[in-house]
């Protein structure tokens, strides 16, 4: 179990780190379906009760949402907007990898110095969502096209649904539903903004959101 | 360490190599749908190089010429610190650096006789080799780091003394990973470096290596395939526990031919990179290596 | 000691009165060198094999000052370098000094350079702080009139002026800091330094501050190192050997001599000086790979050593203040390691670019070529210290860089220092870069064809100037192969810091550094198999046909010299790669049309400290401060007013 558990986190973190070097767009779609499904198998693992119904139910939300349904409305979006199949980033690949390498090491030390309840399952989780959380905002703050934002949005997300694992034994529901769902609505809304961004301007770039400000 | 470990252990390693290469080149011919060379092609090639005469360029020195004979020279004394089936008897706390040094040696001596020809071919390829190994260095060292943090030896005999997937999987994973990725490059495979290619621009060992000939090149061919044994040695120790006795070598074998085996899959598999691409796999290597000792340190 | 510092003063003084007769000056400089050097060696091996030296205590006139010399293990070791190199250079310099045909003011040149040996000899063993800053002042003197030996030349002045500004910025650091301790304790000596030093807090960290800038500014590691790739190129090249290989060390002897001070040691202090040590190892290569100027490429590889040094000093550091002597005798033997094996083949390279520059007329790395074949022995022995340089065994530069490794890795440090392990990628990423970078440098210019006509007609220098080269690569090679003598001496140098009770302790270290006599002997093993393989070669093609032709082109037919590779093409993926952190600037027009007629590329790689931020910043001094101007103007009475008006004020303050 425990060892599963922390195959999964260690995963979920390489993907991260891949994202930040990978140029295809598709690819980067790809590697966050891959997370998505990761995600999903981890609560199945990370608690000590095993499988309960309502760790079978988050599992089967999270793959259908995260793995499935995004993923296949953030391809649709590629195809239908036409949008160049490359990442174009402000930060390049190498520095983002070695600023990711860096996230990692500082989520670990930051990790360390958090007080964290006890009886905690994995020791890898709180690094490894604070450090996915780190490398989504990374992800959004570094690549030009609204789309690599979205899935920089949903690595964010990721990292939080990590954290929310974290306590999900002492909230019910709310928490997870909550999040679940404010993926999708971030999903939903950003497809609608791509759209009109691109019909609008021919392009999908946010540095052509400064025109707006006039 | 008994003297009969140690006599196996060199014996091994100096017969041994040239299978490797004959295995790859069989995987791909096979993935190809090819009959592909026989497994003891290389041997053939070695013999027939050493029974050549040599010609050489105007241009080249003695350096040239010392370039094969002192790098398969460092690539020897590597060999004897690498533990293969039985541990290696010149082990000491340590060596792993020395190891890595020396591997650093035999790629000095390469380019710089590379260089010695004055032509721009094997300037690209030397310029290309010094790059990409000075990124693929912090990856092996920081496996390194990781794994004496794991196993509390610095000599490779405890540091590759068998795996603890018990312990650590993740971890392990994530080192068997990155030297994997270390390994390809460090041996001039497929996605980093087409040994197969006909193209120079696109070389990197290869191209190197352009103007030798006769036993010069029998020497480089040698010293190749055994580096490809010495790294596939470690990764088997890493990723497999080793029984003793003659069934450790029966394991260590199938072993070292499946890992040559998964290098000739790749390849038939995956193009190469683009050449700045390399860069980032690389880094991506050393980022797996730092997140494992990450995990050691927890 | 004193015998060793006489002989070099007179010779300093010989030099100058005998300027008028070369053949008498010259000799009297040789044996002057010979004899002060040599002297002076015997008591600091003597010191280092584990026996003692009487301190000396004369009076001096100077308020607070008095002349106390002693030799502990510490000063001993660094005396080796000093001596060694001093020799060396000394002897290679009267053959450059012949050979530079008056390009260069012989009498000045060898004056400063005895007088810059006697007073590093006397920095480290100085135990009275106005001695030890005495001499220090002499040396910074010394060594700037080294560096402004050809001040016709603009860039020389230049360079001259940053030198002088830079290392008295530092001296000032370094009276402050003796004159705070100077009166804490109530005497300048270094005995009572320990006692006057403050308890944790906000004062020690102060000193800290000031010795870092102040040691730091000679040093020169990252970001204090800006002056170093300017002023030590224009040097005349046995000088620079010796600032690069020497002088920077001292800047490494004052600092572990402040360590020694401090009973207690903050762990931050060692985490600072190991991230600077791991930031100047990587920049400083990277920098060096950047450079198409030998002797600048030179001189940020020493900023890449002297961050390994650093390393070692910070690991030591973090050794003692978590209470490890072990980890704490293995980081500052490892930097006391580097500190000789740098000297060693720094000063080599640094004499290989003066005979360079000497039959080539520049120091372009791109306008060499094919070297190896018409300076045979120079282009070697450029080999050899580049092997040394890179960290290769079976030379020098691996055993100190091997140690470090294993102390860094060692797995000894717990909690937060247990991230020490990051600094060893750091090493092995500048490891990997400096073989790039060397092999770029050397085999631009020792291999393939000559790129111009100088190097064409190049033939090697005279033995007086590669018999000293030839003593130095015979000494990397040897410390490589029998590395625990000078391993032994650096752990004795260590100790003096560590603290380490002298019998029980010292045999654990000694179990870290049994290893090394394999590694020298596996050395030994690459070269013997070499050779077999060697022998096997010439065995095979005994009776064989053996042809020469040309280089295979791809079918070119007609390949000429300007085809081959260039230093600039093979640094390129690296330069590339690290763009953010270098910013290359490129003036580039590339051929262009069916019949290109001319294509020029140019790139620079303009140092980030002086040229991206000193140097804007005292454009923006100067203007800021120019109202200041104002206030001379040249007229007497204004002057006489300017004095009252002080004068009053200070009587106003004080009563």
């Amino acid at each position: 179990m425990e060892q599963t558990a922390q195959f999964l986190l260690v995963g979920t973190l390489f993907l991260s780190l891949a994202l930040l070097g990978t140029a295809s767009l598709s690819g980067c779609v790809g590697l966050v379906a891959l997370q998505g499904y990761l995600l999903a198998l981890l609560p199945l693992f990370i608690h000590r009760e095993g499988l309960t119904a309502r760790a079978l139910l988050i599992a089967a939300g999270m793959a259908g949402l995260k793995g499935w349904l995004v993923p296949r409305v953030l391809l649709h979006a590629i195809r239908e907007v036409r949008i160049r199949r490359e990442v174009e980033p402000l930060v390049g690949y190498i520095p983002s990898l070695l600023i990711g390498g860096a996230i990692t090491v500082v989520a670990f030390v930051l990790a360390g110095r958090l007080p964290i309840p006890p009886g905690l399952r994995s020791g890898l989780l709180v690094p490894v969502s604070l450090a996915t959380m780190m490398m989504g905002l990374l992800l959004t703050v570094s690549r030009l096209k609204a789309l690599t934002q979205v899935l920089g949005y949903l690595v964010f997300e990721n990292g939080i649904f990590l954290f929310g694992l974290l306590v999900s034994r002492d909230m019910p529901w709310l928490l997870e539903m909550g999040v679940l769902l404010d993926v999708f609505v971030a999903v939903f809304v950003m497809g609608i903004v791509i759209q009109q961004i691109s019909r609008e301007f021919d392009s999908i770039h946010t540095d052509r959101l400064t025109q707006l400000k006039e | 360490m008994n003297v009969l470990a140690a006599f196996e252990n060199g014996a091994v390693l100096l017969l041994l190599p040239p299978l490797l290469p004959g295995i790859i080149g069989k995987t791909k011919a096979v993935f190809g749908g090819r009959k592909g060379p026989p497994f003891l092609q290389s041997y053939h090639d070695i013999l027939k190089l050493v029974g050549k005469g040599a010609v050489y360029s105007r241009t080249t020195t003695a350096m040239f010429r010392l370039g094969p004979v002192l790098s398969l020279a460092a690539l020897m004394v590597a060999g004897a610190l690498v533990p293969l089936a039985h541990d290696s008897p010149t082990s000491f706390p340590g060596d792993a650096l020395l190891f890595a040094y020396l591997l650093g040696l035999a790629r000095f001596a390469t380019m710089a006789a590379a260089l010695d020809a004055g032509s721009s071919f094997e300037g690209m390829g030397a310029s290309r080799e010094a790059a990409f190994s000075s990124l693929a260095e912090p990856a092996l060292v920081l496996a390194l780091a990781a794994l004496f943090r794991a196993t509390g030896g610095l000599s490779l005999n405890r540091m590759f003394g068998g795996a603890q997937w018990s312990v650590s999987g993740a971890g392990l994973v994530l080192i068997g990973g990155g030297l994997f990725l270390v390994l390809l490059s460090e041996n001039s495979r497929i996605p980093f470096d087409d040994p197969a290619t006909h193209l120079e621009l696109t070389m990197i060992h290869e191209v190197m290596t352009l103007d030798h000939g006769g036993p010069d090149l029998a020497f480089i061919l040698y010293g190749s395939s055994l580096k490809l044994l010495l790294w596939s040695s470690l990764l088997v120790r890493l990723l497999v526990p080793l029984p003793p006795g003659a069934l450790g070598w029966a394991v260590w074998t199938g072993g070292v031919a499946a890992l040559a085996a998964a290098v000739g899959v790749v390849e038939s598999s995956m193009a190469r990179l683009k050449m700045t691409r390399v860069p980032q796999v690389l880094v991506l290597a050393v980022c797996a290596a730092a997140f494992a000792v990450m995990l050691a340190l927890k | 000691m004193l015998v060793c510092v006489s002989w070099l003063t007179l010779g300093a003084f010989l030099s100058l009165l005998l300027r008028d007769h070369p053949r008498a000056s010259r000799a009297a400089a040789l044996i002057c060198l010979a004899a002060g050097c040599l002297t002076g060696l015997v008591p600091a091996l003597r010191v280092l094999s584990g026996a003692e030296v009487a301190p000396i205590h004369l009076p001096w006139s100077v308020p607070m000052g008095e002349i106390s010399l002693a030799l502990d293990p510490l000063s001993a070791f660094f005396l080796l370098p000093i001596f060694l190199v001093g020799l060396a250079a000394g002897v290679y310099g009267e053959g450059y000094l012949v050979a530079s045909r008056g390009h260069l003011p012989t009498a000045a040149v060898r004056f400063f350079y005895f007088l810059l040996t006697a007073s590093m000899s006397v920095v480290v063993c100085a135990r009275n702080a106005v001695l030890f800053l005495a001499a220090w002042e002499v040396m910074a003197l010394a060594a700037f009139f080294l560096v402004c030996a050809e001040d016709r030349r603009p860039e020389v002045r230049r360079a001259g002026l940053i030198y002088i500004v830079c290392t008295h910025t530092g001296i000032l650091c370094l009276f402050v800091l003796f004159a705070v301790l100077g009166t804490r304790g109530g005497s300048m000596e270094f005995s009572a330094m320990s006692a006057a030093m403050p308890g944790p807090g906000p004062a020690l960290t102060g000193l800290f501050a000031l010795a870092l800038v102040g040691f730091g500014l000679k040093i020169g590691f990252a970001p204090f190192h800006f002056w170093l790739p300017e002023a030590h190129p224009v040097a005349p090249s046995h000088a620079s050997a010796v600032l690069s290989a020497v002088v920077l060390k001292m800047g490494v002897y004052g600092l572990l001599r402040f360590i020694s001070f401090c009973p207690v040691v903050p762990e931050s202090w060692g985490v600072v000086l190991l991230a600077l040590g791991a930031a100047s190892a990587v920049l400083g290569v990277l920098f060096a790979l950047a450079q198409r100027d030998l002797k600048r490429l030179l001189a940020y590889s020493s900023i890449e050593n002297v961050g390994i040094i650093t390393m070692g000093v910070g690991l030591g550091c973090l050794g003692l203040s978590h209470g490890r002597p072990l980890i704490a005798a293995v980081g500052f033997a490892a930097a006391l390691l580097h500190v000789l094996n740098h000297s060693l083949f720094k000063s080599l390279l640094f004499l290989v670019a003066g005979a360079f520059a000497q039959s080539l007329g520049g120091r372009e790395i791109e306008g060499a070529g094919g070297l190896l074949r018409r300076m045979p022995r120079t282009s070697l022995l450029m080999w050899v210290a580049a092997a040394a340089a890179c960290g290769l065994p079976p030379f020098n530069g691996f055993i100190g860089e091997w140690l470090l490794y294993r102390g860094l890795l060692g797995g000894e440090l717990v909690e937060g220092a247990r991230y020490a392990v990051f600094a060893a990628a750091a090493l092995a990423l500048a490891g990997g870069l400096a073989a790039a970078c060397f092999t770029m440098a050397c085999g631009a210019m020792t291999l393939g064809e000559p790129r111009g006509r100088a190097a064409g007609e190049s033939r090697d220098p005279g033995g007086l100037m590669v018999w000293p080269m030839a003593l130095l690569g015979a000494a990397c090679l040897a410390v490589g192969i029998f590395p625990v003598p000078a391993a032994l001496a650096a752990v004795r140098g260590a100790a003096v810091l560590g603290r380490l009770a002298p019998g029980a302790d010292l045999s654990s270290v000694d179990g870290m550094l049994a290893p090394l006599a394999v590694v020298g002997a596996l050395g030994a093993c690459v070269l013997g198999l070499a050779g077999l393989f060697w022998a096997l070669r010439g065995f095979w093609l005994r009776d064989r046909s053996v042809e020469t032709q040309p280089t295979w082109g791809c079918a070119f037919s007609r390949p000429s010299p300007a085809m081959q590779y260039t230093a600039s093409s093979f640094a390129q993926p690296l330069v590339r790669v690290f763009q953010g952190l270098l910013r290359t600037q490129v003036e580039a027009h590339p051929p262009s049309g069916y019949w290109p007629a001319s294509a020029d590329f140019l790139s620079r790689a303009p140092d980030p400290v002086l040229d991206r931020a000193l140097a804007p910043a005292s454009v923006v001094m100067e203007t800021g401060l120019s109202f200041i101007r104002r206030l001379q103007h040249g007229r007497l009475q204004y002057y006489l007013l300017y004095v009252l008006v002080f004068l009053v004020l200070v009587l106003v303050w004080k009563l």
